[in-house]
């Protein structure tokens, strides 16, 4: 890893990541009721899911 | 199917050589520290060491059927968005410091809480603002003061961003 060479102008990059993340927002904003409840309920399991996390090694 | 399934993805991918190493970032990561969020998409930090291996990452998911969105590849119904590590030494340090978790007979990586906070004063939206504000409560303020000075820089001025939000608190 200590040998990557870094890309110079990353702005084209970031550009198209904020477009992508916008249109993903858009579309959630845009989804039925039915399907925003799905979301709902699989960012509550999820974070169930996050909460047993047990950290087993701290770097920092 | 849900986070643990796509986690399990991620460290067949690292199993498999088609990453090197991954952390998990953004408002999963931000959850996992206790940080309320909706968040809809799952950041993964990644090493690839070249654009080339980036485009093969994406190539793989192709092959394998998965649902693909702009910069989103669908695993598990999950929008997952990809960073990689060359893009900048933030994201390469983040990972290399990551914290192993262990969950339900999966492990995996998360950035620290002081890289999750240097990376939201990179992206610095409204939203990463109010993130920061609420994860510097649980955060080791020397450490990141450090990470801060370590990868500060003209085009996103870290220590100045984070001077902004310490004044608006």
């Amino acid at each position: 890893m200590t040998n990557t060479s870094y890309t110079k102008d990353t702005k084209g990059f970031w550009q198209t990541r904020e477009k992508a993340r916008s249109t993903l927002d858009k579309k959630r904003a845009s989804a039925s009721l039915t399907e925003k409840e799905r979301i709902l309920e699989n960012l509550r399991a999820d974070a169930a899911f996050l909460k047993s996390g047990r950290m087993v090694s701290a770097k920092s | 199917m849900g986070l643990k399934e796509v986690l399990t993805q991620l460290n067949n991918l690292k199993a498999t050589g088609i990453i090197q190493d991954y952390a998990i970032c953004g408002g999963y990561a931000a959850m996992f520290y206790d940080i309320p969020m909706a968040t809809y998409d799952l950041d993964v930090l990644v090493v690839l060491p070249t654009e080339n291996d980036y485009h093969r990452l994406y190539e793989y998911f192709r092959s394998q059927g998965a649902k693909i969105e702009n910069v989103y590849i669908f695993i598990e119904d999950m929008p997952v968005q990809f960073l990689p590590n060359y893009i900048s030494p933030l994201f390469n340090s983040a990972i290399e410091e990551a914290n192993t978790v262990d969950f339900q007979s999966v492990s995996s990586k998360f950035v620290s809480i002081e890289y999750l906070i240097a990376l939201y004063l990179t992206a610095f939206r409204k939203k990463d603002r109010v993130r920061v504000q609420n994860l510097l409560k649980k955060a080791n303020k020397n450490l990141l003061v450090d990470i801060i000075r370590r990868f500060d820089n003209d085009e996103h001025k870290l220590y100045e961003r984070y001077k902004r939000v310490l004044a608006d608190a």
